[in-house]
């Protein structure tokens, strides 16, 4: 019998766990798995059944399978080698497998109850978790401990993990039914608590995870580099390893990583543990930058298109041609369509180097306004309402234990935080479980988020305007505002008070238009209110909508009457929090004049591009993936296509480079350095620039640089800021105050390469978040002020109401929703003859909208609401869709539905499904989840038709173009559409 | 890790392995100056095939002794011997009556190599899949009809006769050895029989479904067959000439003619 005090050990908490998937990426990374062979894997636990009696809350678990280190184990006394090529370390206890006596006879396999050995069908033998053995000759222990953004996965001796589960209350999952006396851990979520196995729901695995077939599309040889044996002793052998810090580059994150470096190659991505806050916790996704470092499909060479629009007909040219053709072509453009004719589009794979730097540069030299980035899908709303209302787009709080880890209640509306950013929210349900706080969820569907969640209120989508009206009328009426600070630090509550009770946005009538219970509401009222500390987390589910702008006012505004702004452990956040950019600085006399921009979203440019209406667009110059992401693709693909010029900078070939006249091959991450957005946690991290890009690839700042010089704006857009450094350093940090910490000199002195800003007056240091409030009420008469003209929270003042006027509204928050609902709400019409916006400098052209309640004539074919959203966490948009491990974690595009709506339409858990709006129709696998709307379909985004390995229409096939007036914000996420079996 | 130099045979060199005897096999059947199965050629090549066909019982059995350093080579050899072996056979009978109860040996010779490779070819990507394979993986759900008092009994008596069999070794990681099976048979009898009896209750090989869970099995069973036909046919060929012939005159070298 291993002695209980040196027997290791995983401690797996069913409460912490958000099935993100990460420590599969980190177990692979480590062991050098390829696609198929597990040493650990996450399965998610779903209903596809309604009850058949009583009305038990929906639920969808997760539960990481890995070896279980049996005292007894049934693999080992099965292997047929003598002596055993698997073994049981008698003071760890760790049972390990030794593959060089192994036959590959996968009698272990077939032995354990558990489903934990895994085999390498490429290879032959089988594998296992012996708890990263060469990682615990170093003192470190397994990876996936390591890398779990929740802390569900804890390792140690098994006795002081099971000290620990006692000293915190947790109860044990029985795993030991076939006394083979498991060592693996598994803590019960809470609400098992005294619940035996038997009397839970009837779950199991989505048949879109169980399906073998689907997965082995990925071909073992899709592995290379740190996923071969064979290719990483190489790599070993070849040159010494160096480890130097940096930051995540695949979403706006920014998560603070460590590269292991060999040579040029990037040999592991994990977490690092030198960050005083994410200590090491890290998404799949960083991990799986590995994929995208080493990746037979990046594009290596610039591309020329010599067949029609929509082919994949190219050939290769070299970087001179590439530019001299595109400025040649550029230059025809400007001079038949003027130079507003060009628009740009970056995205968070650009990096703010070129977002915030170089494109601005060249697109101020060139002369045109049309520039985006991914801001009017993103949180344009949350933008545009925050520094409206307290001056500026910095939210306060951050992810400490002092801060957001001491509110007494989370609620969580249209924000699936568990699946896009798991590292938060794996702090911020660590601090739920230690503190006993409350968490709410407002959704459509019960996500990886809503799991978690004491209460789960499934809104219908696009009305948590009326939600944030009920509730606001509710405390109003029940006095449960923060009268003193309304009266001292907010300028128009009262005009909002008396305008939401005059309206009678009571809870019945929120109820009503929510399709949610008066108590839910109500509930979810009082927990803000009365809770000492609540955070209210906003993000896409809220924003894009067309009444983006009022739906975040209204949540400021119930945070502020509930004394949860500027405060520790109670604020309203929406992802992310942005400084207050400044555009660089260009001589006035270089700056050519222009006419007003065409909208602040990409998707106006489209009547522009087809009609030339207010006048043309002709050519653009882009990255990412617009003809994915841009709703309306069939009108955004007529669009593209007629343009004169298309330039598409990328890694990959994706949905758009077959509409590109060029496509030009980029670098990414340390393979040109830069930082990434502002963090969540307002943390900037930089990256050095480490490795070269493969093949002919360049950096994006380079191309604008080498653009620049063929119009003669080398003067400016100097050849200097190729080098990343000089680039931050002389243009961003030089142009925005916010930046002043961060130049490069002070970022590159700190091991986690990170710096949190604003620094307001330095005597705080960087840890120290923006706590005005907190502030202005301990020292009331100091002078502080918020950065706005009355130097208070404004919610409604003259000048607002004017604004809003001139787009066809109020600064008051009247109720208003998308056209498409099942039900007959207040919507947006909008004005055929565009104005200059009066939210955007007056120098954009937009549709204002009035708000209109008369009903609408309904298609009846279109009974279900389509809602659209990302998919869990080891995808971001398209670039994922190239990692082989991505894909075998989330293949298929899905359909979540509910079981009655399938039932009732003739699906079955996995069959395809036909979704059509009046805009197209894809086809997508069905997922049956009792925990959304029946009402409601849920479909991902990220698809297109050009990815490798499971390719599909994008869902903004579905969408249309509807925007918010106030901040241009699109609508992607309500739709009507029909659902139906496909016949294949 | 473990050395990326272990010896194995890829799944497109299986196949290609197959394929070439298979092409070859076929070739011989139909080669019309095939040697008769008795002449010096072709009895050549069947005590060549025979002792060929014999490595995958030494592989068996090298894995099972300890004897071995690397059980992947043997198992690599085990293959590449098999199918040579299998060629020489094939040799061997080609101009030779099938339908006669060495036919039967020479289709479990057939049954052995084909079998083998398609298992390891593509079966093998079953046991891949039983990783946390879907739907309720049983070991963290409380398996309906299991009888744990029963179970534990199937343990404490498999404790009880190891005491016996091999008192030093520890029953959680014990199973019968090659040794255990030649000092000690009945009892190593007895104690698989005990453990065959626990992994039934587990229930974990019903589970991986019949093809993961017993084509390994029956390629040992169809093994056993063979080489008990093989051994008869050579006994019957080298004592029993007479009866083999049948009347006829004998024309391969024997050792006696009884059964004339």
């Amino acid at each position: 019998m291993t002695d209980p005090g040196t027997r290791l050990a995983l401690s797996i908490d069913l409460e912490r766990c958000t099935g993100c998937k990460s420590c599969e990426a980190a177990c692979k990374q480590t062991n050098a798995l390829g696609p198929h062979s597990y040493r650990n894997r996450v399965l998610w636990f779903d209903e596809q059944q309604s009850p058949t009696a009583g009305d038990t809350p929906a639920r969808l678990d997760f539960l990481t399978v890995t070896c279980q280190q049996c005292e007894r184990p049934a693999c080992l006394r099965a292997c047929p080698v003598h002596p055993k090529a698997i073994s049981k370390d008698p003071v760890t206890g760790v049972v390990a497998i030794d593959e060089a006596r192994c036959t590959g006879c996968g009698e272990c396999a077939v032995s354990c109850p558990y489903g934990a050995i895994g085999y390498n069908f490429e290879q032959h033998h089988a594998v296992k978790c012996d708890l990263c053995a060469e990682r615990r000759t170093r003192d470190l222990g397994p990876a996936c401990a390591a890398v779990c953004p929740t802390r569900a996965i804890r390792y140690g001796t098994r006795a002081e993990l099971l000290a620990d589960a006692e000293r915190n209350g947790r109860e044990l999952l029985d795993t030991d039914h076939f006394l083979q006396q498991p060592a693996t851990i598994y803590l019960k979520r809470l609400r098992d608590r005294d619940a035996n196995s038997a009397d839970a729901p009837v779950r199991s695995t989505p048949a879109l995870l169980a399906d073998h077939r689907v997965r082995l599309s990925i071909r073992p040889s899709a592995a290379r580099g740190s996923y071969r044996k064979a290719d990483k002793l190489a790599a070993a052998a070849d040159a010494d390893e160096r480890i130097v810090p940096g930051g995540c580059n695949i979403c706006f994150n920014g998560c603070p990583v460590k590269y292991h470096l060999r040579g040029n190659r990037v040999v592991n991505v994990y977490g690092n543990d030198e960050d005083p806050q994410f200590q090491g916790r890290i998404c799949p996704k960083s991990q799986m930058t590995l994929q995208m470092y080493d990746n037979p499909l990046r594009l290596v060479t610039p591309l020329k298109r010599v067949g029609p629009r929509g082919r994949d007909s190219f050939e290769e040219i070299g970087w001179d041609q590439a530019l001299a053709e595109i400025a040649a072509r550029l230059a025809a453009v400007r001079d038949e369509h003027g130079s507003e004719a060009l628009a740009i589009q970056s995205g968070s794979r650009t990096g703010v180097l070129n977002i915030i730097g170089a494109i601005p540069l060249f697109a101020g030299l060139w002369g045109t306004p049309n520039v985006a980035a991914t801001e009017p899908y993103c949180d344009m709303g949350k933008g545009v309402a925050l520094n409206l209302t307290q001056g500026t787009g910095v939210m306060a709080n951050v992810y400490t234990e002092d801060d957001i880890g001491r509110a007494e209640a989370y609620v969580y509306i249209g924000d699936n935080q568990a699946e896009t950013r798991p590292v938060n929210f794996g702090m911020v349900n660590d601090w739920r479980v230690n503190n006993d706080a409350r968490m709410i969820v407002v959704d459509p569907r019960l996500t990886a988020t809503a799991s978690k969640a004491d209460a789960w209120l499934p809104i219908r989508s696009g009305t948590d305007l009326a939600l944030g009206l009920g509730i606001i009328h509710y405390l109003f009426t029940h006095n449960l505002h923060d009268a003193e600070f309304c009266a001292r630090w907010i300028v128009g509550w009262r005009e909002w008070r008396d305008f939401v009770i005059e309206r009678g946005y009571d809870l019945d009538w929120a109820a009503r238009v929510t399709d949610l219970a008066p108590a839910q509401i109500e509930d979810l009222a009082r927990t803000i209110a009365t809770a000492d500390g609540c955070m209210i987390f906003l993000s896409r589910g809220i924003n894009q909508h067309t009444n983006s702008a009022q739906t975040n006012r209204v949540f400021m505004f119930i945070a502020a009457i509930t004394g949860n702004w500027g405060r520790r452990g109670g604020g309203y956040f929406n992802v992310s929090s942005e400084m207050n950019w400044k555009a660089p600085l260009i001589p006035a006399a270089r700056k050519p004049a222009t006419r007003p921009a065409i909208g602040k979203n990409p998707s106006a440019w489209t009547d522009a591009m087809l009609d030339g209406a207010p006048y043309p667009l002709r050519a653009l110059i882009t990255g990412n993936n617009p003809l994915g992401q841009w709703p309306n693709q069939n009108r955004a693909r007529r669009a593209v296509a007629s343009l004169d010029l298309v330039v598409h900078l990328e890694l990959f070939k994706n949905a758009t480079s077959r509409y590109a006249d060029y496509v030009l091959p980029m670098a990414s991450g340390i393979e040109k350095g830069g930082t990434t957005r502002f963090a969540e946690d307002r943390r900037i991290v930089w990256n050095d620039r480490f490795i070269d890009p493969p093949g002919d690839a360049r950096s994006d700042h380079w191309f604008w640089i080498e653009l620049g010089k063929r119009f003669g704006f080398g003067d400016v857009l100097k050849d200097d800021y190729k080098d990343p450094r000089k680039l931050w350093d002389e243009v961003l940090v030089a142009a925005t105050p916010d930046l002043a910490a961060a130049s490069t000199a002070e970022l590159l002195q700190r091991p986690n390469r990170t710096v949190r800003l604003p620094r307001f007056d330095g005597a705080d240091g960087e840890l120290d978040p923006v706590y005005v409030t907190e502030k202005m009420r301990q020292e009331p008469d100091a002078g502080l002020a918020y950065p706005t003209a009355s130097g208070k929270l404004e919610f409604w003042t003259e000048a607002q109401e004017a604004k809003f006027n001139a787009m066809g509204l109020s600064a008051l928050p009247e109720f208003y929703t998308e056209a498409e609902q099942l039900v007959d709400l207040p919507r947006i019409e909008y004005a055929d003859v565009p104005v200059k916006s009066t939210f955007f400098g007056g120098d954009t052209l937009v549709h204002p909208g009035r708000i209109v309640d008369t009903p609408v004539a309904r298609d009846p074919r279109y009974d279900t609401e389509l809602v659209t959203g990302r998919p869990p966490a080891p995808h971001f948009h398209s670039w994922t869709h190239y990692f082989w491990q991505a894909q075998e974690m989330w293949p298929e595009l899905y359909c979540q539905i509910h079981p009655d709506k399938a039932a009732a339409i003739g699906v079955a858990d996995g069959e395809h499904v036909f979704i059509e709006t009046a805009n197209g129709r894809i086809s997508a696998r069905a997922w049956l989840h009792r925990g959304i709307r029946p009402s409601s379909v849920f479909v991902p985004i990220g698809w297109d038709e050009q990815q490798p390995f499971h390719p599909n229409s994008s869902v903004n096939h579905l969408t249309r173009i509807r925007l918010d007036p106030v901040s241009q914000q699109a609508n992607l996420k309500t739709h009507l559409c029909r659902v139906e079996k496909a016949s294949h | 890790m473990s050395n990326p130099n272990r010896p194995d045979l890829a799944l497109t060199t299986i196949l290609s392995l197959l394929a070439v005897t298979g092409l070859a096999a076929g070739g011989i059947l139909l080669w019309p100056g095939a040697p008769a199965p008795g002449s010096p050629v072709g009895q050549l090549c069947a005590t060549l095939g025979a002792l060929l066909l014999l490595a995958p019982l030494a592989f068996s059995l090298m894995k099972r002794s300890g004897a071995s350093a690397s059980p992947p080579a043997w198992f690599v050899a085990h293959v590449l011997a098999a199918m040579l072996g299998s060629l020489l056979v094939f040799v061997h009978v080609a101009a030779g009556d099938w339908l006669t109860p060495p036919g039967l040996v020479l289709l479990l010779l057939v049954f052995l190599v084909v079998q083998g490779s398609l298992v390891r070819a593509f079966l093998t990507r079953g046991f891949a899949l039983l990783f946390a394979r879907p739907g309720a993986p049983q070991g963290f759900t409380a398996p309906a009809g299991l009888d744990a008092t029963a179970l534990a009994a199937v343990i404490d008596a498999k404790i009880g006769l190891l005491a016996r069999l091999d008192p030093r070794a520890d029953e959680g990681l014990f199973s019968p050895a090659l040794g255990h099976w030649l000092r000690r048979p009945l009892l190593s009898l007895r104690y698989q029989r005990l453990a065959e009896r626990e992994a039934r209750m587990v229930g974990a090989r019903a589970a991986a479904g019949a093809a993961l869970g017993w084509s390994r099995r029956l390629h040992l069973l169809a093994a056993l067959l063979f080489y008990v036909g093989l051994l008869t046919h050579v006994v019957v060929m080298l004592f029993f000439a007479g009866y083999a012939a049948g009347g006829e005159p004998i024309d391969w070298w024997h050792i006696s003619d009884w059964g004339h």
